[in-house]
């Protein structure tokens, strides 16, 4: 089954087939993960080892009442809302350098949905050096959509953002809705478009 | 000698990555590399002796997700 009646049978197929990691559940990876499954994913699998906090509503794909649950279970829930049938591996647990390779072995393509440059550099150097890698790097702050750009980083890595603007709360840069979720809705264009071997 | 930096022809007196990054003040702690069309993977020890024409590209990773 699949909630997008928009695809031919070929992009279905190819879209049911495959598994697709996120490594995060936050503002990226939270929204990430709807457009995924809307757009026809339907194996995920998503590890994050944080709960839904108040301040996560801001941008991030969960609701009041679910303050306090952790942001994997928040997750399952709200995405098998949007498509019952799905196929979640859904890990509860902090993504590291020791077990990065193993929880995203079965992925085709994998979403970098951190928030802290220590885990994105963590997890690029770790797998982008043998697997389709997402990354995503300067979504902080408003306005300035025009410079959100995805590009190709060696034969493996295609990075989103405008690549400069980060959380800076000394300066009072934070992560907002919009420019979040318009850099989640890319890291999820740019996953369907690796799967699908059509132009970034 | 010559390097192909960020698209650009640059002289360096480094003769290897960890030092060409020290001679621009970039964090390695802070960067995607590709260098010569391959994304890097070792930590800033590991990082490859520089030769002629070598190519670098660096990205930089800024928090927020």
């Amino acid at each position: 089954m699949s909630c997008n009646p928009y695809l031919c049978a070929a992009e279905k197929a190819t879209l049911e087939r495959a598994v697709v990691g996120i490594a995060g559940a936050g503002g990226l990876g939270s929204n990430c993960a709807m457009h995924l499954v809307r757009s026809g994913v339907r194996r995920l699998v998503i590890a994050d080892f944080d709960t839904v906090v108040p301040g996560n509503l801001n941008r991030q794909f969960f609701f009041a009442d679910q303050v306090g649950m952790p942001k994997v279970e928040a997750l399952r829930v709200n995405l098998l809302r949007i498509e019952p049938g799905l196929e979640l591996d859904m890990r509860e647990l902090r993504i590291n350098a020791e077990n990065v390779r193993e929880l995203f072995a079965t992925c085709a393509v994998v979403a970098e949905a951190f928030d802290t440059v220590e885990a994105k550099a963590m997890i690029v150097r770790a797998l982008a050096p043998e697997k389709p890698l997402v990354a995503v790097s300067g979504v902080a702050g408003w306005g300035n959509s025009n410079a959100l750009e995805v590009r190709r980083a060696g034969r493996n890595l295609v990075l989103v953002g405008d690549g400069k603007t980060g959380v800076d709360p000394a300066n009072g840069v934070f992560p907002h809705s919009p420019r979040v979720g318009i850099a989640a809705a890319m890291l999820a264009n740019a996953v369907v478009s690796l799967l699908l071997g059509t132009p970034l | 000698m010559k390097v192909v930096y960020q698209g650009s022809e640059t002289e360096t007196g480094a003769a290897d990555l960890a030092g060409f990054l020290r001679e621009r003040g970039l964090p390695f702690t802070e960067l995607v590399i590709e260098f010569n069309g391959e994304i890097l993977a070792g930590d800033a020890g590991s990082l490859s002796e520089l030769r002629e024409n070598d190519r670098i590209e660096v990205f930089r990773i800024v928090a927020g997700g």
